[in-house]
């Protein structure tokens, strides 16, 4: 069974103000090429297909427009599930339409694609659901040998685990820790894995371990959301994760684990990641065969620091520098730099986001100041005298200023509390 | 400080209690509070300002906050401060109460602060004052810091931000403890200078009271004070000069009063003379009739002495009479009881004995009884017995005989089952032939097989040998081919060499090298032939080299088939010499396997090594024959079976001759047991007969000793029936004793009743004698006395006795009489005396009142001028000395007046100091505080740059105002009041996070927490996440942010969120909730 793993698209996403619509588009038309080139039989979709849970229009049709051309008419099975940032569901309000095409959207983390019991759902498709029950399913692609068990793992949010927890009515599981929670999930659906299946987990996680970059939405507030690799099910042939947005395998995992990453770069820490999508051959009984399938779509992204001031950056402007890619650049200069001076870098190259000036000799940290705050007051009055009067303070004055300083304390109190 | 609980009641929208738990809430370090614009989302805020500081911001007080369906607000509020590495709790409850008769004021009813510690609560304070004032202190924020800095309501977002330089200055001051050199600095300059100015005009009100106390009018004073002196002493000096004369006229006039009172008082006393002689005489008479009292008195008290004896013996002679008949009657009574009882106590002994052997003898019966109904009970139990015994013996017995019945039937199947020996081994022997059988066809079939491949590998020798020949000839064919194709190759050459000499000469040119032989003289170069044939020379000689190189591949080709076909021939000759002796090895074997079997069926003419072996057809076993189809296997199988059978039937056979055998030993068991019962029932009769018989004999004995006595005793069949119990015989015998008892006892009565009499009439009798001895005596005396008497009577006057005692007078009226009697007689020499003392004293002078009276006024005039001087004269001296002093003090103080002066000036000089410009009022403090505000303005530019990607950076200016560094426009500076909503938002959370990091970085009890009120309407979608992405890198355990909105994208940003329902239209207030996303 040959199966295509991809996630994070973030479809509607924007870099500052720019749309990256276009670029999405040509990765999802890349996506389907691919998916027709390497005959694959099925294509895991591991959450965050929108970047928000109140997408556009636009982004939406995109996301039909890809499911259609990865189904192919039911010829391929599709299983998508909700991340952090989808509406589960609104991703799932397809589903009618989906499921005759062969195409599973799931959104929580106990959704069941059987559940609607109509046997004759699959009738226009190839593909079958041939069990499936609350977190699972069997699915059976024809021409494929084997059919594979899936465990789905939409983004269990706290209070989605915990509803599914309390479905099965277990005090005690409520009060353990998320990692274990999640562990326990697995342990229980991996049952399910049969010696004649190709076994898969499909999940919407933060694994411990895992590098994360600039434009992930941060899940592990407090650390409370990460998940030990270690309770990934040992049985599986593969876990499609979706969350981090750097294409990575996940080490000390109990089953070979990869985050397929966003297919675009998202944030200008991403400037040096090659995208990805990943092929996986499996065979019941025998190991995965995991490849990479780099991706070479959208413009990439650059961060440019001009040290010798706006003459540098203008220069690499008209060198046609970086021409294809979206720009971050950060202008070393000791003047403000004029609207001029911005409008014609902005007109040699138009994929520039942003101009930031960087003064020069502003380090941007600031030190904790303790020089005046800790000495004796008597010494910063002398002190004070001096920045003030340009001269040493007579001893008579410093006398009667002494004499203040050691007046008795009134009573505090009689100054609050006056409303 | 970290909040950890609040509780909510009737605050604004909010009614019946409600409780947030800030642990659970704050637990990721961010969350929000959510609902609709009018649930009470800022209510939360104000609650926990209002619990600290008693005032809601919003509401500018306590005014309307009070929900309009209640009467009472409660807030309580948990938090923990963190001061000086320790963890402190602390809880604050308010309660407000409704302003009675107002619609939105209310007042504070209690107020608590109250500290939670291990062992238990310690209250704080209990006054509002005293909780906003304590708190103040404890986080080192007022209110206006707190709302500022904490928590952020609406609307005071920007506050902080743009706040005029002054207000933040006092602000800075108190959240960083800077009053020292500020506020406390000033304060204390004030109210020094105050103290001054108050002592100053203190100094000069008081120079202003001294104004007459100066040099001239003290001397003035002093002159006054010496002339009343002078004038004192001349009026003291004539009053003694005339002082003598006043007082001896005053003697004078005395004395003369004093004679005229003697005069007239020895007058009065005359008068009395007669009324005293009367009293004398009456004294006299008093005294003579004393001294026959006492001889009166005892004549009349020997009178009643004889009277009352004469009494007293006339009632004893009734007495003695009266006991002389009592003695009479007991003598008689106790002589009639004393024969009665002698006649009836043998009878009552008698009786008594008799029943006490009865009693005996009932004893014995008691026993008796108890035997015969044991025995009559066990004899009923060995009957039962008995009986079953027998019952077991019956049953035992007919299933014995059933049992053997069986057992019978049992051997009977035995015998059926036994097979014979000699077909056992019959079978046996046919097992083993059938095996030895089947192993001969195995090696049969090798020995078959390995002939075969014997027989194919000689089929391939021989074609071999064939094809082997055919290449031998191919290769001499070859070969004469590749020799011709030499030879023509070897002509063409030769041909082309000529050739090749010609061409060289052509090239040769003289002076230059040959290239054949180096000699640069070429004397005989080759001539030419025909230079037109050199090509094609040249043409043919490669032809004929190729055809050579042809021929010699083929021959080549040819030579390596003949050797691989040889190679061949020798491996198959390998294989052929491998597979003979391997058929040889088989048919070993075949005959080996013959040789096991019995003779008979050995065949007669075994197969020589290279024929097929083949068995006769008709191998058959002929014990066998009788049974066709029949498997040696399967009978064997069937016998085992067979076996196993009679097997299971013998066990049985066993098990009923055990059952059988126990049966009948427990028969003989059983029938032992009846007869043991049998015999003991015969001994227990008889015990039962003894038992019987003993009975009636003791029956009998208790009638015979009973029939004598009053008790009923009937003769019936049953020995005891009729027989009184036990208990009637012991009651018959007490009620003897007692009868025997009374008797004797009345006997003894009666003997001492007599006695008692007797004494009494003695003692009577003895005491009548003794009365009329005494009545003698007394008779006599009585006589004597009267004599006496009469005879006294008359020598003293008096008539009779009555007369006598008439004339008595108590000794108290004698002695008063007396006394008064004595005092007249002094009382006259007394005058007489005062008299003569006066005149001796007046010795004729005289004076008369006129000129007493005039003398008298001089001297009082003169006395009353002295004293007037004298008064003078003291207060002319006090005003003096008065005045001395207060000269002293007026000097004092004008010269504390100078110096205090001089000490004003110099503190009026450290105030403008302080102050240093026109616009401030403490340049001190800036000076100490800028570098502060200038670090809080740099961590809040990093802020304000990560959230908007660096767009802009907040800095300070020269007056140490906020200024915006505006970096989209190529860094530009704004003011912040150029800011939109959104920037001004942005930047505010900025400042207010650096802000609240100094706080937890300085302050005494850092801040934990931190409360944002909206502004995220103002944001759009791509900025929003970007501040919600920063806020969320900012906020950890140490630090929790809680936001407040209306905004759906937050509320999906955050995992923990506080959801407020808004009050319905049914009079419930708003209720929380927390939520997990």
């Amino acid at each position: 069974m040959r199966i295509l793993h991809t996630s994070d698209w973030h479809l509607g996403r924007s870099l500052e103000q720019v749309s990256r619509l276009p670029e999405q588009r040509e990765f999802i038309r890349c996506l389907c090429r691919i998916a027709e080139e390497q005959e694959a039989d099925l294509v895991l979709v591991a959450g965050d297909v929108f970047d928000t849970c109140n997408p556009s229009a636009a982004a939406e049709e995109l996301f039909y427009e890809a499911l259609e051309g990865l189904g192919s008419r039911g010829r391929r099975g599709v299983v998508v599930i909700a991340g952090n940032h989808d509406n589960p569901d609104r991703l799932c309000a397809a589903s009618p339409l989906a499921r005759r095409n062969g195409i599973v959207l799931l959104g929580y983390p106990g959704s069941d694609p059987g559940q609607s019991g109509f046997e004759a759902e699959f009738a226009d498709s190839t593909v079958r659901i041939l069990q499936s029950g609350a977190g699972w399913l069997e699915i059976q692609v024809a021409g494929c040998p084997h059919p594979a068990v899936i465990l789905t793992l939409p983004y269990p949010s706290e209070s989605r685990l915990e509803e599914v927890l309390t479905r099965e009515a277990e005090e005690g599981r409520l009060q353990k820790a998320y990692s274990e929670k999640i562990g326990e999930i697995f342990a229980e659906l991996s049952e399910k894995f049969r010696e004649d299946t190709v076994n898969l987990v499909v999940g919407h996680l933060f694994l411990r371990g895992g590098r994360e970059s600039e434009s992930e939405r941060t899940l592990q507030v407090g650390g409370a959301l990460t998940v030990d690799p270690g309770r990934l099910p040992v049985k599986a042939h593969f876990a499609a994760l979706g969350h981090l947005h750097r294409p990575q395998a996940v080490s000390g995992a109990a089953c070979p684990a990869v985050y397929s990453g966003s297919p675009l770069a998202y944030s200008f820490s991403e400037a040096e990641h090659t995208k990805a999508v990943y092929r996986i051959d499996a065979e019941p009984g025998l190991p995965a065969e995991i490849t990479p399938l780099y991706l070479d779509c959208g413009r990439p992204l650059r961060r440019w620091v001009a040290e010798q001031g706006v003459e540098q950056a203008l220069k690499w402007c008209r060198d046609g520098r970086d021409a294809n890619a979206w720009v971050d650049l950060e202008i070393v200069t000791d003047r403000v730099l004029t609207a001029e001076e911005q409008r014609s870098l902005r007109a040699l190259h138009s994929g520039i986001i942003q101009v930031r000036p960087r003064i020069r000799g502003d380090s941007g940290e600031a030190a904790l100041p303790e020089s005046r705050e800790g000495r004796k007051i008597d010494e910063l009055f002398r002190e004070y005298y001096r920045f003030r009067m340009g001269g040493e303070i007579p001893e008579e004055l410093m006398q009667a200023f002494v004499e203040i300083l050691s007046e008795e304390e009134e009573d505090a109190g009689d100054e609050t509390e006056t409303a | 400080m970290r909040p950890k609980l609040l509780e909510i009641e009737g605050l604004q929208s909010f009614r019946e209690l409600q409780r947030i738990d800030f642990e659970t809430l704050g637990e990721t370090g961010l969350f929000g509070i959510f609902g609709p614009t009018g649930s009470g989302k800022s209510t939360v805020l104000d609650a926990i300002t209002f619990a600290l500081y008693g005032k809601v911001k919003r509401a500018g007080g306590t005014l309307g906050i009070l929900n309009a369906n209640e009467d009472t607000l409660k807030v309580r509020f948990v938090f923990e401060i963190l001061r000086e590495g320790s963890r402190k709790a602390y809880r604050i409850d308010r309660t407000y109460q409704r302003k009675k008769g107002s619609d939105h004021a209310c007042e504070p009813k209690i107020a608590r602060l109250i500290e939670i510690s291990a062992g238990g609560e310690i209250p704080v304070c209990d006054k509002p004052s005293e909780v906003g004032n304590t708190v103040r202190e404890l986080l080192g924020l007022s209110h206006d810091d707190f709302t500022r800095a904490v928590v952020l309501p609406q609307g005071s977002f920007q506050e902080f931000l743009m706040l005029g330089n002054a207000e933040r200055r006092s602000m800075l001051e108190r959240i960083f403890y800077l009053e020292e050199y500020g506020r406390r600095l000033q304060d204390k300059l004030s109210r020094k200078l105050g103290q001054l100015k108050s002592r100053l005009d203190t100094l000069k009100g008081e120079l202003a009271a001294y104004a007459d106390a100066t040099d001239e009018a003290l001397s003035e004073a002093g002159a006054e004070w010496k002339a009343a002196q002078a004038e004192q002493t001349r009026l003291e000096t004539e009053l003694s000069q005339l002082e003598p004369r006043y007082r001896e006229a005053g003697e004078v006039f005395q004395l003369m009063m004093e004679q005229a009172r003697a005069e007239q008082a020895l007058k009065q006393h005359q008068l009395k003379q007669e009324l005293f002689a009367q009293q004398r005489r009456k004294l006299d008479l008093a005294e003579k009739a004393d001294s026959l009292l006492e001889l009166i008195q005892s004549t009349r008290d020997l009178t009643e002495n004889q009277i009352q004896l004469q009494a007293l013996l006339k009632q004893g002679a009734d007495q003695l009479a009266a006991a002389g008949q009592k003695r009479d009657k007991d003598r008689n009574l106790y002589e009639d009881f004393r024969k009665q009882a002698a006649s009836e106590q043998p009878r009552l002994g008698s009786l008594r004995t008799r029943l006490e052997e009865a009693l005996g003898v009932m004893g014995g019966i008691r026993g008796l009884t108890e035997k015969k109904e044991e025995a009559a009970t066990s004899l009923e139990k060995l009957r039962a017995e008995y009986a079953r015994v027998h019952r077991d013996i019956g049953a035992a017995t007919a299933e014995a005989e059933r049992m053997e019945q069986e057992l019978e039937t049992l051997s009977r199947k035995a015998d059926t089952l036994k097979v014979s020996p000699e077909f056992r081994a019959q079978l046996q022997e046919g097992l083993r032939l059938e095996g030895l059988f089947e192993l001969l066809a195995v090696k049969k079939e090798a020995a078959d097989r390995a002939r075969q491949a014997l027989d194919i590998l000689t089929a391939g020798q021989e074609e071999l040998a064939g094809k082997m020949r055919d290449l031998k000839a191919e290769q001499e064919r070859a070969e004469a081919d590749m020799e011709s194709r030499r030879e023509e190759q070897a002509r063409a050459l030769k041909e082309l060499e000529g050739q090749n000499a010609l061409l060289l000469s052509l090239t040769l040119k003289p002076g230059q090298p040959c290239p054949v032989c180096g000699s640069d003289q070429h004397p005989r170069p080759a001539a030419s032939s025909g230079t037109a044939d050199v090509p094609l020379r040249k043409q043919e000689a490669e032809a004929a080299q190729q055809a050579f190189k042809a021929a010699e591949a083929a021959f080549r080709q040819a030579e390596t088939r003949c050797l691989l076909a040889e190679k061949e021939g020798i491996t198959l000759a390998g294989r052929i010499l491998e597979s003979t002796r391997e058929l040889a090895l088989k048919t070993r074997e075949f005959e080996a396997a013959l040789q096991k079997l019995p003779e008979a069926f050995q065949h007669p003419e075994l197969p020589e090594a290279f024929q097929h072996p083949e068995l006769p057809e008709a191998f058959q076993y002929p014990e066998l024959q009788g049974r066709p189809g029949a498997c040696v296997a399967d009978e064997i199988k069937r016998l085992a079976e067979q076996d196993q059978q009679l097997k299971e039937v013998e066990k049985q056979i066993l098990h009923h001759q055990t059952a059988i055998r126990d049966r009948r030993l427990q028969l003989d068991q059983w029938k032992e047991k009846r007869a043991e019962v049998e015999s003991q029932g015969m001994k227990v009769r008889t015990e039962l007969g003894q038992h019987i018989e003993l009975l009636a004999d003791k029956a009998r004995k208790i009638k015979e000793l009973l029939e004598i006595s009053e008790l009923p005793a009937e003769d019936v069949s049953d020995p005891l029936a009729g027989l009184p119990g036990e208990e009637d015989v012991q009651e018959e015998i007490r009620r003897t004793i007692q009868k025997l008892q009374n008797g004797h006892d009345e006997t003894e009565n009666r003997y001492q009743a007599m006695q008692e009499a007797e004494k009494q009439y003695g003692a009577l009798a003895a005491e009548q004698s003794g009365l009329q001895t005494r009545l003698g005596m007394v008779s006599l005396n009585r006589e004597a006395q009267e004599t006496l008497l009469i005879k006294r009577l008359a020598e003293k006057g008096f008539s009779d006795a009555a007369a006598a005692e008439r004339a008595i007078l108590s000794a108290s009226e004698q002695q008063a009489l007396k006394t008064q009697l004595e005092d007249h007689q002094k009382q006259g020499m007394d005058l007489h005396a005062r008299l003569e003392a006066v005149q001796g004293r007046l010795q004729g002078r005289r004076i008369g009142p006129e000129e007493w009276e005039s003398l008298q006024q001089q001297y009082q005039n003169a006395s009353r001028e002295r004293d007037e001087s004298m008064s003078r004269s003291g207060a002319a001296k006090n005003r003096f000395e008065l005045l001395t002093a207060r000269h002293a003090r007026w000097t004092a103080l004008t010269a504390d007046f100078q110096q205090q002066n001089h000490r004003q000036g110099l503190f009026d000089q450290i105030q403008k100091l302080l102050k240093a410009e026109l616009r401030k009022d403490n340049s001190f403090i800036d000076f100490i505080a800028e570098e502060r505000l200038r670090y809080i303005a740099a961590r809040a530019s990093e802020t304000l740059g990560v959230m908007t990607r660096f767009k802009y950076a907040l800095e300070l200016d020269a007056d140490a105002g906020f200024i915006i560094r505006d970096n989209a426009n190529g860094g530009i500076h704004r003011s912040v009041t150029t800011l939109s909503g959104g920037e001004t938002f942005l930047t505010s959370l900025a400042l207010a996070l650096a802000l609240s990091e100094q706080i937890q970085l300085k302050g005494q009890s850092p801040l934990e927490f931190f409360f944002l009120d909206e502004g995220f309407g103002t944001l759009d979608n791509q900025l929003l996440d970007n501040v919600v992405d920063s806020l969320e890198r900012l906020s950890s355990r140490q630090r929790v942010i809680g936001l407040i909105s209306h905004v759906p994208e937050l509320r999906n940003r955050i995992a923990r969120r506080l959801i407020v329902t808004p009050p319905t239209g049914r009079g419930d207030g708003s209720v929380v909730q927390i939520e997990k996303a």
